[in-house]
């Protein structure tokens, strides 16, 4: 029998990504921001589709399909429903957005014939089923409940499916316009940061305030019934008519108008930030109350813009409803391109699914984008006259570079295939020492040119975990955030208010909580990544290395970028963010570059332009 | 075409199609999904119909979407204008981006 080869593919909304299947196993995924350079990238992701096949060794034409993540056609349903529910409003949104749905969305299998020049059978699946997929075929389970939860997808925006075998049943859902993606991208827009980017920010603001608007939220803004399903009340958004989140009454609720962007942040957007959090806390845990009565199932896999919410999957594991739980990395669209590659591929063609007997997931860690070789850095170096030193030994590599971290430098590190979502996984990561309380602002204000207060992630050998964080389990995808042990904490005086009742966040920051202070956050939380050494065994070599040396098995894990700019992928782009940040050292593959023996780049000042603000 | 004429084509589709077309539903007392919190126990609506993949066909947009419409005369009679129109913008990939504010509904 030939192998079943089929293409996934997610664009014209945001985040496009391509995606490769082959028999059931993932053969690559990425998104199209990394090549296009342009973050959220949601364009026809020709060149992911052309890396998916590369990877593959295939043309086009051995494709058996390429599927598309959402149906156009009950996309387009909800649009013209909407408009009719709010016409003669509307109308400024109809005219913004509708040539590039209408010219393109509609169009899927035209752009697909015109790109891959093949006439591939073109198939679409649901915008939810292919989120329910992307998280229950490389999960660990047999069988489980599933949990979609995002902004929207045609009509749906939250739903419970049910995965068995082969088999995904989607059981019900909650529709448009009751969204609670939609619901936190509102606080996320009225707090003054970007949608569908700026949620993370939200997220790390929260633990700086106190949740003094929940019951105004919950009387006024979302009414959840005890069987987990949700009602908003429209008349505080303005997403149905208008091309803002939130109207004025929002706004008279929430004490004023929204906060501009980039400008102060303040009491009220701290405490609005910990109020969301927390009522999206409350919902979640509903929802899966009720997928667990409903199914059955001990285990579940969540899905969705709303499952990157890492604070909430936390609350979620130690409530303890369910016993185990797989969460897709890629959660937001660019896994919708993967997803409907596996939906396809179990569902329509019957490949058969067999979870790994080892019990782990089938995911290879998500380093499932392009990897360059030794070779090709060295050409780009030589060609560049670019200054460097090989170090072809991994464990001298690790050692070195574990030498210069506990130094307080930090280092940049591109090793192996890419990251597929939003994480940067030891891949393409800027690496420091969580023991040093200076990193956290270093590496904010001067490397990765972003607001003081977002918290860093850590990365910890898993062996060692449980000595640092109260987390009894892996978390490779920096999916789940824990406390930090009890015993690794340091009490902090609190800081008195200013004359408007405001503290400085920056001063915050800079209060040491534990004995890893780069990686804890106000509330003693930390963003966790276990590293096993089968996964990514060069990153697990760096963190060996520098526990060997200073005794701390941890170390701040963030993605390679600025502000604004989409994750490195290749050396070139590694090598450019590089220059013009204030890291130390960077490692691409066997290749160690130092910062004080680099020409600067010409021409380059106005680089921060290339990059809009997120 | 450019994007100039694009947007004023849109915007007179609006004017002449979708608006009178809401202003009739509206008379009639059509609504599509509810505003707000209602009495029921629960909200939850049960799975999509249909089949869980289909063939993306261009040529059968028309027909597509006038099936879909088939229980709202007032739709399915904007399917052909609709269709129409839509031809009439293939291929306009958005360049710039796209309002974040607008994402939600389109």
């Amino acid at each position: 029998m030939p192998p079943v080869t089929v293409l996934g593919i997610s664009c014209f909304y945001h985040d496009a990504a391509a995606a490769l299947v082959r028999d059931g196993e993932i053969v690559a995924a990425a998104q199209e921001e990394r090549f296009s350079r342009k973050k959220h990238d949601p364009r026809f992701p020709r060149h992911a589709i052309n890396y998916s096949l590369e990877e593959a060794f295939i043309e086009a034409e051995e494709l058996d399909a390429v599927v598309f993540y959402d149906d156009p056609v009950q996309s387009f349903d909800r649009v013209l429903k909407s408009l009719c529910t709010v016409a003669p409003r509307g109308a400024e949104q109809w005219e913004k957005a509708g040539p590039s749905f209408l010219g393109t969305k509609l169009f899927v299998s035209e752009h697909v014939r015109r790109t891959l020049r093949v006439d591939v059978p073109v198939l679409c699946t649901r915008h939810h089923l292919s989120h329910a997929a992307s998280a229950f075929y490389p999960s660990p389970f047999e069988r489980a409940a599933i949990l979609t939860i995002d902004g929207v997808g045609e009509w749906a925006t939250t739903s419970l499916a049910l995965g068995e075998g082969n088999a995904i049943r989607t059981l019900k859902e909650i529709r448009y316009p009751h969204s609670l993606g939609l619901l936190y991208s509102a606080f996320t827009s009225f707090c003054g940061f970007k949608v569908n980017s700026g949620e993370y920010k939200l997220m790390g603001l929260a633990p700086y305030g106190e949740p003094r608007y929940v019951d105004r939220i919950l009387d006024r803004l979302i009414q959840l019934r005890p069987d987990g399903s949700f009602r908003l009340d429209m008349a505080y958004f303005g997403y149905l008519d208008s091309n803002a989140m939130t109207n004025e009454r929002f706004h008279a609720l929430f004490d004023g108008p929204p906060r501009a962007p980039e400008s102060r942040i303040g009491r009220r957007e701290m405490d609005l930030a910990a109020s969301i959090q927390r009522v999206i806390e409350q919902a979640l845990l509903g929802l899966a109350r009720h997928a667990r009565e409903q199914t059955g199932a001990t285990q579940l896999c969540l899905a969705g813009g709303v499952a990157l919410n890492c604070v909430a999957n936390g609350v979620l594991l130690r409530e303890g409803i369910f016993d185990d739980l797989w969460i897709q990395p890629a959660a937001g669209d660019a896994g919708g391109a993967l997803g409907a590659a596996l939906a396809a591929s179990h569902m329509h063609f019957g490949v058969s699914r067999s979870p790994r007997p080892d019990g782990r997931d089938s995911l290879r860690g998500s380093y499932l984008g392009p990897a360059y070789s030794s070779a090709e850095v060295r050409a780009f170096l030589d060609r560049h006259g670019h200054s460097y030193d090989v170090i072809a030994s991994p464990q001298e590599r690790a050692d070195f570079v574990a030498a210069a971290l506990a130094q307080g430098k930090v280092v940049g590190l591109l090793s192996g295939r890419m990251e597929f979502g939003p994480r940067a996984l030891g891949a393409r990561s800027i690496l420091g020492d969580p023991r040093n309380p200076e990193t956290q602002v270093l590496m904010n204000l001067k490397i990765k040119y972003r607001e003081s207060f977002r918290p860093f992630a850590p990365a910890v050998r898993e062996a060692r975990c449980a000595d640092y964080f109260e987390l009894d389990r892996e978390s490779p995808y920096m999916l789940l955030v824990a406390p930090v042990r009890a015993s690794r904490r340091l009490p902090v005086p609190r800081l008195e208010p200013g004359a408007k009742g405001d503290v400085d966040l920056l001063e915050i920051v800079r209060q040491p909580r534990s004995d890893v202070p780069a990686i804890t956050h106000v509330d003693y939380s930390a963003r966790v990544q276990t590293v096993r050494r089968e996964v990514q065994p060069d990153f697990d070599r760096v963190l060996e290395a520098f526990e060997r040396r200073t005794g701390c098995p941890v170390l701040v894990n963030t993605s390679f970028n600025v502000r604004g700019e989409p994750i490195v992928c290749t050396p070139e782009d590694a090598f450019r963010c590089f220059m013009r940040t204030q890291m130390d050292v960077l490692v691409l593959e066997d290749c160690v570059l130092l910062k004080e023996k680099q020409m600067p780049l010409e021409d380059d000042d106005a680089w921060r332009q290339e990059y809009e603000l997120d | 075409m450019s994007s100039t004429s694009d947007a004023r084509r849109v915007r007179r589709f609006f004017a002449g199609h979708i608006a009178p077309t809401a202003e009739r539903l509206q008379a009639r007392g059509v609504s599509f999904f509810p505003l707000g919190p209602t009495p029921e126990e629960s909200w939850y609506a049960p799975p999509p119909e249909g089949a869980d993949f289909q063939r993306l066909d261009p040529a059968r947009l028309e027909a597509a979407l006038a099936a879909q419409w088939r229980d709202c005369p007032e739709l399915a009679a904007l399917a052909p204008a609709l269709c129409a129109l839509a031809r009439s913008l293939e291929h306009r990939e958005e360049d710039g981006e796209v309002s974040p504010f607008v994402y939600v509904m389109y």
